[in-house]
């Protein structure tokens, strides 16, 4: 049992990181620290004020038809639901074994004991957003039915016990799937998964979401819900038994049978418990043999003789720039987790807004008035520029370009290559796909609201202006203080300080942007000069004293490692 | 040739003195090793030689040009090889070849007669259109010293080349070497195998805590060390040694000074390494 506490605690800390307060020392750190600790809460409050708001309304459509305890039955079945695939998605992402795991295998420890440390770090994270999710019904239900205290220490164990059930289903599907899909045992081949289904989760969420809205606002869908044999109720419990029990050990507490609640709520722990553990006893022999064979090197060969041909057919000189700007394209776009969490964006966003739309396209309808009238036309440019520019400058391609470098930055920098070269590379590198990104949100905007051709082009210059300053602010910013300590290339993107420096403050400039048009009462082509042109002015103007900076930054970078 | 002189380097953020004072000179067709325990400085001195991190204070020049004022100039008449292999692994081994032979300006066809040549003689030609994911890392290795020879440098510099290296490979790295030097290459390598330093190098520099302890041959080597050997068995020494090791007299003490005596005269590289560095 020491062992597996001693391994418990070993991976808990590599897993997510934690640094002891006792190493925070210089102001710097604690500024850091502060910071994140900032942004963690701005996320909370953002994600909480979202949540209360969609219970509220929840529960004052149900209250009406005395069924509001529905409410925590609809929080249990989205907590597990949530659960399982972003647990079934790390569960994925994280199936492979560093050099360092690897010799965990030669330690005295059981495949269970192994594969129950990895559960507990899944659960660890999960947890949160169930915890979050239920939570936030339970408080709102709370305040808004003022019911007895047991409630709360019930809500809190079934809380605590959402997260089990779903995530020892997620392990029985992994497990076997990855032991048999040997296309699977590939890291890339992983990813790429791990982003389709992420991908079909998120629009499988808001489908789901804004369809439940959409049942609740029509009085005739809703009763139908709720009345006869195919109720929510009933397909819940039969579907997911684990969210029943979650509803019901609240629903009989609220009605002054807490025992029997209390009951529930400890089975439903009980439950989860039990299935964890059978899971982690039955699979962790397979999982052994699975992830020890992930990554197998599959080595492609030529021919016998086939060198000679290969060497003198694709071996040629280019320029050194264009060496320079493949070496980017190819180091990004080719390693799943910087090319996931950096351009994908492109696809993401445009998808999740396209499910929202088609559930929603009813009430969506009403907002055509925006786009039509004697200001539709300006409100459509500014929102098809808006979208564009927020599409080319959320990539984070720019704002982490050196800190994506970090390991190779001793190598790349030993080569006869100038300073500027090589930043130029990266900032056409982030141009390309900021101006993929700018005509991707611009022309599905600019077809949506049904803006004529050239307006759609003005919109797109503008956000082509916008997200070449944007990334070229980002390229600065990483320029200036690269994150070049790191082990997961995650940490060198999507936790890259700078990625959300960048992709906060454009928001924050575009919406300024956009008020300042609005207030100001300009017409199209006055603001595709002012905001297109200003943009482009400050992008030449900027390039040419970044020149001069990164020539100076570059030689003074210290490569780590 | 390659020329270090008072080169000096901390790392801003910790504060620590990789690097001091440290001049050093490997002329043309010698090939020079570098020695020291782990985190002497070599890697630091190395980067610092091939330009990918700026001295604090010094001068670098290569074949007399200043790296400092002309690095582009300067570094295209080096080609290095770096610790870590695993820099690469989202290239095919050809478009890493490719990348290399465009930043050093190789002509297309000295390009395909060197990576023929090259790649046949480490036995990676057949995988060229691989991914360098799935190169074991003795390949990798093998890859990144074919990469540095493209352009067919004056100046070689490898940072622990034998690591990961078959039986085979370190063999034909060796002729290598060699062969350079013998053309009038100047070839510098950092190495923990003193076996590898003692049959090919032609002189030596041993680095530890970022301060030079000694260049020259290993024959200068070993004079130097008997001449400190003797200085230290005189009385005054061995009362010194006598109590630095808690007593002359002490089993352990008397039985390392006896094995490395009686083995004098024809002293292995590693006990006058250890002794030099244990001595710093």
């Amino acid at each position: 049992m020491r062992a597996f506490a001693a391994l418990l605690s070993l991976e808990v800390r590599s897993a997510f990181g934690w640094k002891p307060l006792v190493e925070y020392r210089s102001l710097g750190d604690w500024l850091k620290l502060a910071g994140a600790g900032i942004l963690g809460l701005f996320l909370v409050a953002d994600v909480g004020f979202v949540l209360v708001l969609s219970d509220l309304s929840q529960f004052r459509a149900l209250e009406p038809r005395g069924l509001q305890d529905l409410l925590l039955l609809n929080a249990a079945i989205l907590a597990s639901i949530t659960v399982f695939f972003l647990g079934f998605i790390m569960m994925l992402s994280g199936y492979s074994l560093s050099p360092a795991e690897s010799r965990l295998f030669s330690l005295p420890l059981r495949d269970g004991e192994l594969l129950a440390a990895k559960f507990a770090v899944v659960l660890l994270s999960q947890a949160v957003f169930s915890l979050f999710i239920f939570g936030a019904s339970l408080v709102v239900f709370g305040v808004q039915e003022g019911p007895p205290a047991a409630f709360w220490l019930v809500g809190f164990l079934v809380a605590l016990a959402l997260p089990f059930p779903p995530l020892a289903l997620a392990w029985l599907v992994v497990v076997p799937l990855m032991s048999l899909a040997r296309f699977m045992r590939n890291k890339s081949a992983v990813l790429a998964v791990s982003a389709f289904v992420g991908l079909a989760f998120a629009l499988a969420f808001n489908f789901y979401t804004q369809n439940s809205f959409a049942m609740l606002t029509d009085p005739i869908r809703a009763l139908g819900g709720f009345v006869g044999p195919g109720t929510v109720v009933n397909q819940a419990g039969s579907t997911w038994p684990p969210s029943w029990m979650a509803w019901k050990s609240l629903a009989v507490t609220m009605a002054g049978q807490w025992p029997l609640g209390l009951g529930l709520a400890l089975g439903l722990l009980a439950l989860g418990a039990a299935l964890s553990f059978l899971v982690v006893a039955a699979l962790g022999r397979i999982w052994r043999r699975s992830v020890i064979s992930f990554g197998e090197g599959r080595l492609r060969k030529l021919a016998a003789g086939g060198s000679e041909l290969f060497i003198a057919s694709r071996f040629g000189r280019h320029g050194a720039f264009r060496a320079l700007f493949l070496r980017e394209w190819r180091f990004m776009n080719r390693e799943p987790r910087f090319f996931l969490n950096g351009p994908f964006i492109i696809v993401l966003m445009p998808a999740i807004l396209a499910a929202g739309y088609f559930v929603q396209r009813g009430n969506l309808a009403r907002l055509r008035f925006l786009f039509e009238g004697p200001g539709g036309p300006r409100n459509a440019f500014l929102a098809a520029a808006a979208f564009g520019a927020f599409l080319g400058s959320s990539t984070s391609v720019a704002s982490t370009a050196l800190s994506r470098d970090a390991k190779s930055l001793a190598a790349v920098l030993a080569l006869p290559v100038s300073p500027i070269a090589f930043m130029a590379a990266k900032l056409v590198h982030a141009l390309v796909w900021a101006l993929i990104g700018a005509l991707v949100g611009a022309v599905a905007i600019g077809l949506l609201a049904g803006l004529a051709p050239g307006t759609t082009v003005a919109a797109l210059f503008v956000a082509a202006a916008f997200s070449a300053l944007a990334n070229l602010v980002g390229l600065w910013i990483d320029t200036a203080r690269p994150r070049l300590a790191w082990d997961n290339p995650t940490a060198a993107l999507k936790q890259n300080p700078n990625s959300a420096l960048v992709v906060l403050g454009s928001i924050v400039a575009l919406v300024l942007g956009g008020w300042l048009a609005i207030a100001f009462g300009l017409g199209i082509g006055a603001l595709a000069a002012v905001l297109g042109g200003g943009s482009s002015l400050l992008f030449i103007a900027g390039l040419a004293i970044y020149a001069r900076f990164a020539i100076i930054k570059i030689r003074e970078i210290e490569p780590r490692g | 040739m390659l020329k270090l002189e008072g080169i000096t380097k901390t790392f801003s953020g910790t504060g620590m003195k990789a690097v001091d004072s440290l001049d050093l000179e490997i002329r043309d067709g010698e090939i020079f090793g570098f020695l020291g325990p782990n985190g002497a400085g070599k890697t630091t001195t190395i980067r610092i030689l091939t330009g990918a991190l700026g001295p604090d204070s010094g001068r670098v020049t290569i074949d007399g040009i200043d790296l400092a004022d002309e690095p582009l100039l300067a570094k295209g008449r080096c080609g290095s090889v770096p610790d870590d292999p695993e820099l690469w692994n989202r290239l095919k081994a050809r478009e890493y070849l490719d990348f290399m032979g465009d930043v050093y300006g190789v002509p297309t066809r000295q390009r395909r007669e060197r990576v023929a040549e090259l790649a046949g003689l480490f036995a990676i030609a057949d995988v060229l259109a691989s991914s360098i994911g799935s190169f074991s890392r003795g390949m990798k290795q093998k890859l990144c010293i074919v990469g540095s020879l493209l352009h067919d440098p004056p100046n070689w510099i490898l940072d622990e080349p034998m690591v990961g290296l078959d039986p085979q490979a370190a063999f034909d790295l060796k002729d290598l070497m060699r062969r350079r030097a013998g053309t009038g290459g100047c070839v510098f390598f950092s190495t923990h195998v003193l076996e590898v330093a003692e049959k090919i190098c032609d002189r030596l520099g041993v680095i530890a805590g970022g301060r030079l302890l000694f260049t020259g041959t290993i024959g200068e080597l070993r004079t130097l060390r008997e001449e400190a050997r003797g200085r230290a068995d005189s009385p005054a020494g061995d009362r010194e040694r006598g109590d630095a090791c808690g007593g002359a007299d002490s089993p352990a003490g008397g039985e390392a000074r006896g094995g490395a005596r009686g083995e004098a005269g024809a002293e292995s590289l590693e006990r006058l390494f250890l002794d030099l560095v244990e001595d710093s």
